[in-house]
This record gives C-alpha cells, structure tokens and sequence, in this order.
C-alpha cells in the first residue's frame, strides 16, 4: 500500500486528500455517537405482561431483548469510534503522515465487525459513556451536556495523541 | 368457583377463566407495554438514522479521497457493509416492535372486557333458590301469604338465574380474550427471540411449524399426552415377570398403568409443535375445552352460548354450594335411600319433577352439556377437561388445585361414564372410572343432576326469565 502513497492509481489523476470532508465526515461520525450514547432502552418493570404462562415467557425474552439492544448500542458506539479512527488515519496515510500503512484498514474493519453481529451476539456490558444520574454542584454543565462532552472524548481523544507521532 | 377481591374492594364471584384472565392482566398494563417499546423504537430509528449516515459516509469516502484510490473503494466498502448490518438490526427491532404492539393491544382489549364483565358479576352465587327452602315453602301457608312466597321464590330463580347468566358471559369471554392474549403472545414471542437468540440456536426447534413457542421452556410445559408416552413406553419395556433395579416388572407396570390413568384424567392440554395444535391426553384437538369450557358439578362441560352456557353453569358455577343445596334437598323430601331409588327411574317420572309439584311438560334436552360431557368416551375427557382449562397455564399446578377446590364437589366426577367395556384392556382401563366411584355415589350424583336439571328447566320456561 505504501507505493500508493500520494499517487492515484491508473488514471494518472494526483491523489489527494480533501481535508474538508474528512473533517466532514468525522464531524458526522462524533454527532452520531452523541446521539448513540444518549439512548437507554430499560428494561421492563416487573409483570408488564401479566402473570400468564406465555405473558411471563414473552417479558423474559423481552428482559433478555432490552439488553441485547442496549449492548448492540453499545458496541456501535465502539465501531464508531474505530470509523472515525480509520478515516483519520487513511486522511493521515494520504497525507504523507503515517508511520503504520495499513493502520486505518484494520480499524475501519473492526468497526465493520462490531456492528456486523448479529443483536443477539451483543452481549457484554454497556458501557457507553452515562449520564449522571445528579447534577453535580459546582460544575456549570447539564448531566446530559457532560455525557455529551464524554462521547466527544472518547471519540476524538482516543488517539489525537498520535497527531505528532 | 371463588370469590377473589376484585377492583373496589368489592369481591365478585368469577369462574375459573375469569380467574384466570385475572392472572393474565395482573399487573400487566397495555400502557407500560407501549411505554416500553417506545423505547425500542427510538433504538430502531436510531440504527435507521446510522444506516442512512454511514451511507452517506460511503458516498463521503469519494469526496475525502480521490475517488479511484483503494482507500477510497475500501472505505467506502466499509461504510457500505456497516450501513446494512445496522439497517438489518433496525428491520429486526421493527418486527419486535410491531408484534409487541399487537401484545399491548390485545391486552388492552382483555383488560376492557375483563372490566366490563367483572362489573356486572354477583358478589355471590349459591344455590339456586329452591321450594323446599324454609324461606319459600307454601307447605303450611295459605292465601296471600302463599302467593307471596311463590312470588319471591320466583323473583329468587330469576336473579339466580340472571346471575349465572352473567357469570356465563364472564366465563365466555374471559376465555376468549386469554386465547386472544396467549396467541398473540406466542405470535410475537419468535419476533422478540429474534433479538435475542442467535439465528442458528432456533433451526433445531423449528420443526416446520415456525412457532419458537415451544422452544420456551415456560410455555409450553409438556402435558398429560407426553407422560403418557413416557409411562407407555416405560410400561412396553418392562417385562412383568423379571425383577428390575427399581422393583419387580408387575409393580412397576401398575405404577406406570396408574400414571397413565391419572394422566388421562389429569388431561393437561400440550402443545403439539407438529401440528401447530393443543392436544389433548388422547391426542385429540384440545382448543375448545383449553379455553371455552367450564367447570361443571358433572365435569367439564364446553361452553355453548346463550341458555345451554347457562344450564352449564346453573350446576357448574353454584359448583359446590349447589350441588350440596340439591343434595340436601333431596335428602330433605326423600331421604338418601329414596333419592338413590328415585335416580334409577327414568326421566319421565324424575323426583325433582315431582318434589317441585310440575308436569313434565318440557322434553328432556339430552343434550346438556354436562350430561355429553359425562357420557360414553366423552366421559374420558369430559374429566381431563375440567382438569385442562387450569392446566393450560404453565403455573397449572396452581390453578388447577384452585379449580379443584373451588369445583369441591364437583371435582372429579366427570369421568364417571358407563362405558361399554370394549374388551381391549387398553382402551377399557382409559375410560372406566368405576373404581373410583361406588354405584350408590354415581346413583347419588346422577339424582343431583336430574334435580339440577329439573330446576334449570324451570327457570327457562319461565315466562319472565
């Protein structure tokens, strides 16, 4: 992939990066995670169906179900980190800057395999970044704009220490 | 037949399938239902919105990168592939969500008619008034006082009457509107399994039904016709003559008859994924007695509409206390002995036609439903069904030991049917019951019901009932 660095292939046409959209593109990566952090699916209370046989099979499967979605939430909110991780780095490869060729591919592609399970294979912890439930003293933003602030992180702090590198 | 407090604190008399239809809409609320999956639509919009942003993000990776780079082709491949994995989640989230809002609707609906029905329920329901009650008897009265007492014995039967009726309708639509919640359960449980089950796990219990219903552990718990099988097969495999490690091959066998025979009785109605049916212990189609039956003094009788519901009830839902009130005033006008002797005449000279003094203008209806479920094989399962109404709940044990104590006298008796012995043991151990029942007890019931019948009789010729 290296020797493709700067140049197009074939048509002789100079490869290049258009910054602005890559930005773009990120910008619209880091909106959706916001909006992916933001969505809590509860679980159900206690005999929402009742207190038949089929009623209580079908609340357990939809107890199992809240949780599954909130995981699939979960690992979407991870594979967009790992998009906006590899459209960075394939900006930066491009550009000349990359000391690891390949780096973007891969995070591109364990992006595509999070979100490529299946609802039922998301199972694991959610841990997407939570509002607190209070509103802490002294500090001048909402829960919710401080959750927001935190996805915002977690996606574009994730490695904009390498920006030097 | 009992008498659960019910909204307001007023308690209302509900037969087994009110009772039941009570259970299903504890604390369920079509509401919360909505409520929840609200939720579960916000996270569907949300993997339709990321479906459509990451292929817009395809398209982007054009407009990043020179267009034919392999950056470009990969990326935009990536985004692509996301797109639909993400677009699929939300397609399966959508069949959830609508299944879940045919749930709620259903419940809904039952909840409507479980409301309007219990309204109009009596706070209580004995015995149907009787001539030879104290409280009514003319013996010894004359003139005013006698019209008088005829008149609020009249008045008594009519609102007995108009009771059960409306504990009939309780009953019939309770009935319903369980089927219509379990079905509609059972319909969306597979659109839910598919988020959380793996598509694989489901392709060994799909046997060509496409109902995942079965692969639930709680909802379908197997029923009398399996352990039959089970007991059956255990029965076939056992020699009589050999000894075994649990005990010798004859004990074993008459375990294992013994099993078989309560199971029939039991008749637990289960779910035959083959068929797509519920069955019965003998593998008939069970949906009429699992829902729309009730409790009779005589068994399990299916609910019919209108007067024949009625007559059902008019033994099944007084249940006990009416069979006992007969009983006593049998005893009262002819003493045990009588009444026995009485029983084996025929319905031409009845003795309740002749305690309450009318002619035998009204042909015998045969066809009551507690008398068919009583007679011939029916008795088989007239006996199992008044067991199965309660055991088609996965909780059956509950609610069947309910219905068994509420029937009390009732209970069990279904089954008593002078079946022709056919000569093959195995059909003939099926349907007789004699040996639970002495004769002196089956000619004790059988003059209960004719009484019972005789009185309902009279309570659909009234000209004002």
């Amino acid at each position: 992939m290296r020797h493709l660095r700067g140049y197009a292939v074939g048509n002789g046409k100079e490869t290049k990066v258009d910054q602005a959209a890559v930005d773009s593109m990120k910008n619209m990566l880091v909106d959706m995670k916001v909006d992916v952090d933001k969505l809590r699916v509860e679980t159900p209370r206690a005999g929402l169906l009742g207190q038949g046989a089929s009623g209580e099979s079908l609340k357990s499967q939809m107890d199992v179900a809240s949780d599954r979605i909130n995981a699939t939430l979960s690992h979407l909110s991870d594979a967009l980190i790992k998009f906006y991780e590899g459209t960075d780095r394939a900006a930066k490869e491009m550009t000349g800057a990359d000391e690891d060729a390949g780096a973007w591919g891969r995070a591109m592609a364990d992006g595509v395999e999070m979100v490529s399970q299946p609802l039922a294979l998301n199972v694991g912890k959610d841990d997407r970044p939570d509002a607190l439930p209070l509103p802490l003293p002294f500090l001048p933003v909402s829960p919710e704009l401080l959750q927001e602030m935190q996805s915002r992180a977690e996606i574009m702090g994730s490695f904009s220490g390498e920006d030097g590198a | 037949m009992a008498a659960l407090d019910g909204g307001g604190g007023i308690s209302r008399v509900k037969g087994p399938h009110m009772i039941r239809l009570q259970q299903y809409l504890l604390a369920a609320d079509a509401a919360d239902i909505d409520a929840h999956i609200a939720n579960w639509q916000l996270a569907e919009e949300l993997f339709t919105g990321a479906s459509e942003q990451f292929t817009a993000l395809a398209k982007g990776c054009g407009d990043a990168f020179a267009e034919s780079s392999y950056t470009a082709q990969s990326a935009d491949r990536s985004y692509k592939t996301a797109a639909a994995q993400v677009r699929e989640k939300a397609e399966t989230l959508m069949a959830a969500r609508l299944a879940m809002s045919r749930v709620a609707e259903r419940y809904d609906q039952a909840k409507k008619a479980y409301d309007l029905h219990e309204g109009r329920l009596p706070t209580s329901h004995g015995p149907a008034p009787s001539a030879s009650d104290p409280a009514y008897t003319t013996e010894g009265y004359t003139g005013d006082e006698k019209a008088r007492r005829e008149t609020a014995l009249g008045d008594a039967k009519a609102q007995h009457a108009k009771d059960a009726q409306a504990i009939a309708d309780a009953e019939r639509e309770a009935a319903f509107q369980c089927q219509q919640i379990d079905d509609g359960n059972r319909e969306a449980e597979p659109k839910v399994r598919a988020i959380t089950e793996p598509p694989s796990s489901t392709s060994p219990g799909s046997n060509g039904s496409g109902s995942s219903g079965s692969s639930s552990g709680g909802y379908s718990s197997p029923g009398s016709r399996s352990a039959i099988a089970a007991a059956q097969a255990k029965y076939d495999s056992v020699n009589p003559g050999t000894l075994y490690a649990e005990g010798e091959g004859h004990q074993i066998r008459a375990e294992q008859k013994e099993i078989i025979r309560q199971a029939h009785a039991e008749n637990i109605p289960e779910w035959d994924n083959a068929s797509g049916t519920w069955v019965n212990a003998d593998g008939s189609a069970a949906p009429a007695t699992s829902y729309a039956s009730i409790e009779t003094a005589e068994g399990l009788a299916p609910l019919g509409g209108g007067a024949g519901g009625a007559a059902a009830l008019g033994i099944g839902l007084g249940g006990a206390g009416l069979a006992v009130g007969a009983a006593a005033a049998l005893r009262a006008k002819f003493g045990a002995g009588a009444a026995a002797a009485a029983g084996k005449v025929g319905a031409a000279s009845s003795p309740a036609r002749a305690a309450s003094g009318r002619a035998a203008s009204t042909a015998p209806r045969v066809g009551a439903p507690g008398q068919a479920a009583r007679s011939g094989a029916g008795g088989a399962r007239g006996a199992g069904g008044r067991a199965g109404a309660g055991g088609r709940a996965a909780a059956g044990a509950g609610s069947r030991s309910q219905m068994r104590g509420a029937g009390a006298g009732g209970a069990g008796r279904g089954g008593r049917g002078k079946d022709k012995q056919s000569g093959d043991p195995d059909l003939d151990f099926v349907a007789d019951y004699s040996a639970d029942y002495s004769d002196e007890e089956y000619e004790r019931l059988l003059a209960l019901k004719r009484f019972d019948d005789e009185q309902k009789r009279q309570l659909r010729n009234r000209p004002d009932a």
